[in-house]
């Protein structure tokens, strides 16, 4: 088992799908980066011609230019935010949610059931899908933060401005967000490669029934805008407050539609985890595949 | 082997076979009329605006509308039109797969005993503008006759309050005409094909999965800045210049759609007659 999941793993990683997954996703992460450096810059020269040349005073707003608004997970306004928001299902699929399906094509999954037993191969399989899919979420998420850092203080937070964070107080952990921002960015980092994860293994779940790479790899992007367009039915009247039940807005650290809350968050992973283990260490390791 | 042959094949295999193309879109459409009339009722129970008011053209703006011009600077969130999105990813979607599965299936044999690679790379391109153009009639045929199901007036009238509603508009458009114009039926057809004909041809630089990241890519920028040589713009019925004043010319857009078809299949038909059809297996 050990030496299989050793083996998976480091075909996870060592991939040129996983390379390319990252560079999209930090190009995504620069592309962000390089408009709210550019907002910013254009503030801060404001914000100088006030101070040296024109005879009244402004309020410089400093706390609303900080880390936590401006990183590709604490925003919702760039380019760069918005398509890495859309197309992270690809990135966490692309890596190695494909790999069962081409093994069970060329015969590699056969001989390797036959050295190291069906647990063993399914259960490495899952745990590297897994691992490949998560990282390639949180990586450029990582990226972007440190990248950021480098350009915007990390203020505290101030709630008099929140429609500036798009953190308000009815949103997922705002109290640690106001209090201690760096763990509320951990805890979304957590959530992130959470997802990150299973969102691969949808993929890799999808291979038992399709047998075609290019459609597994498109399956959990699908699913995405299913349950967001799922949520059209459920998000009816204007005068209630909703929980966001789309994973590609509640992953964000801003509160883009609906707020965000746990039950939904956990109740969702939960229910990708039983179907894709169900689905890769049940039906799969019981199915035929001589 | 004629290229009638080929196309006969392909039209069998990747479009009568293939169930995915005629069942999506009549499925969808289904589903978008039960959301657009679950809303059209709540709406009418609040007083908002008559149930009975709403027609077709309502329909069919509440599906290719798209969205407004996003302006990051009125401090709004970006939040991309699922609906739109979906109503041109889908047939991206559905098209990505066969021409790849066929060049590296039966494709080789296809071409020796054709001897040109250019009737297959014009029928796997006629397929695609038929697969397209079939997706389309069925989401215009559905829609029509849920209207006709529901006793709603196949007219293209439309409501200014209905669009504002719907779409969450500030002001109620005024300066609208109250008649849809005829290329709003045109137009999303027309981007639909040269999208997915880009797609195709991508695909052969790229690989099929990379053409669906670029179509995607696309739909998403389009969606967020309203730029002309953003094609997915004049796929959004809110966007057009009978619409909005500063919106996008539907000539150039008619312009444009037929420029991206007709460029992706000679740049595509350049670089098959080099493309390597023996690798035996395409990599995503």
């Amino acid at each position: 088992m050990r030496n299989i999941l050793k083996m998976e793993v480091k075909k996870a990683l060592g991939n040129k799908y996983f390379i390319i997954s990252l560079f999209i996703g930090c190009s995504l992460s620069m592309l962000c980066l390089i408009y709210n450096a550019g907002v910013y810059q254009d503030y801060l020269q404001l914000e100088h011609y006030v101070l040296q040349e024109a005879d009244y005073m402004i309020n410089p707003y400093h706390a609303v230019f900080t880390l936590f608004n401006h990183w590709i997970g604490g925003e919702g306004y760039s380019l760069g935010s918005s398509l890495f928001f859309f197309i992270f299902p690809l990135l966490t699929a692309l890596p190695y949610g494909w790999s069962y399906c081409e093994e069970k094509r060329n015969g590699y999954a056969r001989m390797t059931v036959v050295l190291a037993g069906k647990k063993a191969y399914f259960l490495s399989k899952y745990i590297a899908v897994f691992f490949s899919g998560a990282l390639a979420m949180t990586i450029p998420l990582i990226f972007s933060l440190l990248s950021t850092a480098m350009f915007f203080p990390a203020v505290t937070p101030v709630v008099l401005y929140d429609v500036h964070y798009s953190v308000f107080y009815q949103s997922l952990m705002s109290s640690l967000y106001y209090t201690m921002p760096f763990l509320y960015v951990f805890l979304y980092l957590v959530i992130d490669f959470l997802f990150g994860g299973i969102l691969g293994c949808i993929s890799l779940a999808a291979c038992a029934f399709i047998k075609y790479k290019v459609i597994n790899v498109i399956v959990p992007m699908l699913l995405c805008l299913g349950i967001q367009w799922g949520g059209r039915f459920l998000y009816v009247s204007t005068d209630k407050a909703y929980k966001e039940i789309s994973p590609l807005l509640f992953l964000r650290g801003a509160q883009t539609s609906h707020k965000a809350s746990w039950d939904v968050i956990l109740g969702e992973f939960v229910l990708f985890l039983i179907i894709t283990l169900t689905v890769t260490m049940i039906w799969e390791r019981k199915h035929e595949i001589y | 082997m004629r290229f009638t042959k080929i196309l006969r094949w392909d039209l069998e295999n990747g479009l009568w076979k293939n169930k995915m193309i005629t069942l999506a879109p009549f499925f969808m459409i289904l589903v978008m009329f039960a959301d657009f009339w679950n809303r059209v009722c709540a709406y009418d129970r609040a007083g908002i605006f008559p149930k009975s008011s709403v027609s077709f053209g309502d329909f069919w703006i509440y599906l290719y509308g798209g969205m407004k011009v996003y302006r990051p600077q009125d401090g709004t969130v970006f939040l991309f039109p699922v609906i739109w999105i979906l109503l041109l990813a889908m047939p991206a979607f559905l098209t990505l797969h066969y021409p790849f599965r066929d060049m590296l299936d039966i494709g080789p044999q296809i071409l020796c005993r054709s001897g040109s690679r250019k009737n297959w790379w014009l029928s796997k391109c006629f397929w695609n503008l038929c697969c397209t153009t079939c997706f389309y009639l069925i989401v215009l045929l559905t829609a029509l006759f849920l209207c006709i199901l529901w006793k709603r007036p196949l007219t293209a009238d439309l409501h200014p309050r209905v669009i504002q509603i719907l779409f969450q508009l500030t002001d109620q458009p005024t300066e609208v005409s109250p008649l849809l114009p005829w290329y709003t039926f045109l137009l999303p057809l027309l981007i639909s094909l040269a999208l997915n004909m880009l797609q195709m041809t991508l695909s052969l630089f790229l690989k099929p999965l990379f053409g669906f990241l670029c179509t995607s890519v696309i739909l998403i920028c389009s969606a967020y800045a309203m730029h002309p040589a953003l094609l997915g713009n004049y796929g959004m019925l809110l966007r057009h210049s009978w619409f909005i004043k500063e919106g996008v010319s539907y000539r150039l857009g008619i312009a444009l759609a037929l420029c991206f078809i007709f460029i992706s299949m000679i740049v595509g038909l350049i670089r098959f007659q080099s493309h390597d059809i023996t690798n035996g297996v395409y990599e995503l």
